[in-house]
């Protein structure tokens, strides 16, 4: 499995993204000049407290929010960055009344490809994500992870180049979760994308990304980041880890005991 | 499976007492069959007038029918206009719920008098019971969808129309068939209650025609044709639904867990 950095092309960037919501009494600023970047192929992963804003910033680079000011830089320039960005929601956002394979080629269908086409392209994916079998199944009638590894199948497949994962493990237990990980880093390893994870999980940060960007409490700006720099797979305890692991979760102590 | 039988045979055990306690109490208190016919010749006067009965019925049936559609197109044209503006909902929706506290039969004769005698009168009544539920129901299930659904649509670049094609409208199927399930049984009612006003043809113009000759016997085989066609509509709607909705009734139990691979 190949895993060099294949280049330092920026994707997908936000510069000195503002956004506040207005509420009946008060403005409430959420972002405040945050800028990321997204080098190609690279595994991206944001972290910060909980209504901290990640979510906020996801939707604004997956085109559903526009932000008060601020840039998104695509590499190809005047393209829709809705065509660059995939989003999968933090609940699955599965349509129950859809079969699995239904489900997955939702992206194809709103592009209006034929549906024997899209399927066909689905049911290569199912196996590859270990849901062979299940494609005429309803999501209600699938296990956690399997709604999980479905949500994915349709990001995928909606062909982009950039994922944005937000909180895409979060519902499952630890131990289902662990095991997402390392499945989710082989098929990200093996199908070439560049990935923007969010989590709160600085274990699953750390044992993924090739770089992290630590936020800060509403209204969320970029702390810190951490470009790590270790091969592929991860020894989760190995001692550098640990270390930035100590470090990182220092760096939200000090935060909040300062706050 | 077994279970479901269980509790068939029990209702019909209950219907079949309630039956045999009115039939030996209708003979052991000598109640003529001009105030209260017994069961058995309820049974044999439906029997016997089974075409007259029919083709009543098929009257009643079709201004059902009839009313049905009109309520139920005009109920989620209605519902979509709520729904899509803001502006006419505030408009619209206080004149809908008002216009439910005007009791529809007490409007009825006017509407004998606009419509005439035949078909259409009836079938307003029946389009009118029918549309509020119908409103109500769709407006629900359009607003039912979550909002992080339509954002997953909007990241995939989807149109309204396809929002409306692929999420809103199967999203509120289920509360548009609970709608549906309670306007059909109305909208029996509501054709029947527009016969009696003024009518030629009809279960309802049979009763009352029956009832001013104390063929008292003849109003329940009525009545009996009556609650035969509700229950047929109910069970019609019922099919649709199982059929469109197979995805709400599980066919496996999900797994407690997964994430093996």
């Amino acid at each position: 499995m190949n895993n060099e950095r294949t280049s330092s092309v920026t994707v997908l960037a936000a510069t000195g993204i503002t956004k506040s919501f207005a509420s009946p009494d008060k403005t409430i600023p959420v972002l405040s000049k945050v800028s990321i970047s997204i080098p190609r192929g690279d595994w991206v992963t944001i972290i910060g407290p909980s209504g901290g804003g990640k979510t906020t910033l996801v939707k604004i680079l997956a085109g559903i929010l526009i932000p008060d000011s601020g840039k998104i830089i695509i590499e190809a320039k005047g393209e829709d960055p809705r065509r660059v960005v995939a989003y999968m929601p933090q609940n699955d956002s599965l349509l129950p009344w859809r079969t699995s394979l239904g489900n997955a080629i939702l992206a194809s269908q709103i592009e209006g490809r034929s549906r024997k086409e899209g399927q066909s392209e689905a049911r290569e994916l199912f196996g590859r994500f270990g849901l062979a079998g299940f494609e005429n199944l309803y999501p209600s009638e699938l296990s956690g992870g399997m709604r999980q590894r479905l949500a994915l199948i349709r990001t995928f497949l909606s062909h982009r180049e950039v994922l944005l994962l937000d909180e895409p493990l979060g519902s499952l237990d630890p131990l289902t979760r662990t095991t997402m990980q390392e499945w989710l880093l082989l098929v990200w390893q093996e199908l070439g994308k560049s990935i923007l994870l969010v989590t709160h999980d600085v274990d699953e940060a750390i044992f993924l990304s090739d770089l992290i960007y630590l936020f800060s409490r509403r209204p969320a700006h970029v702390r810190r980041h951490f470009n790590i720099e270790l091969p592929r797979p991860r020894a989760r305890t190995a001692q550098s880890l640990m270390e930035l692991k100590t470090k990182i979760l220092d760096l939200i102590h000090t935060e909040t005991l300062n706050g | 499976m077994a279970r479901l039988i269980k509790s068939y045979i029990a209702t019909a055990l209950f219907l079949l007492l309630l039956l045999s306690l009115w039939e030996v109490g209708v003979h052991l208190f000598h109640v003529p069959f001009y105030i209260l016919p017994s069961p058995s010749r309820i049974l044999l006067v439906f029997f016997t007038r089974l075409p007259l009965l029919f083709s009543h019925g098929a009257v009643t049936l079709l201004e059902v029918g009839l009313g049905m559609f009109l309520g139920v197109t005009g109920g989620i044209t209605l519902a979509l206009i709520i729904f899509y503006s803001p502006f006419l909902e505030s408009v619209l929706y206080p004149f809908i719920i008002t216009s439910q506290m005007i009791p529809v039969f007490a409007i009825a004769p006017l509407l004998v008098i606009w419509f005439g005698y035949g078909l259409w009168s009836k079938a307003t009544v029946a389009a009118l019971i029918v549309f509020f539920p119908i409103v109500v129901n769709t407006v629900d299930g359009l607003r039912s969808v979550n909002s992080e659904t339509i954002d997953l649509l909007h990241s995939l670049k989807a149109n309204e129309r396809q929002i409306f094609w692929y999420v809103r409208l199967p999203a509120s199927l289920p509360s548009i068939f609970s709608g549906l399930k309670l306007g059909v049984t109305l909208s029996v009612v509501g054709a029947t209650i527009g016969e009696w006003i003024g009518a030629r043809k009809g279960l309802g113009f049979l009763m009352i025609q029956s009832n001013a000759m104390l063929r008292i016997d003849l109003v329940f085989a009525s009545i009996l044709t009556l609650s035969l066609i509700g229950l047929l509509l109910f069970a019609t709607v019922r099919i649709i639904e199982l059929r469109l909705l197979q995805w709400r009734r599980p066919r496996r139990k999900p797994k407690t867990s997964g994430g093996n691979h």
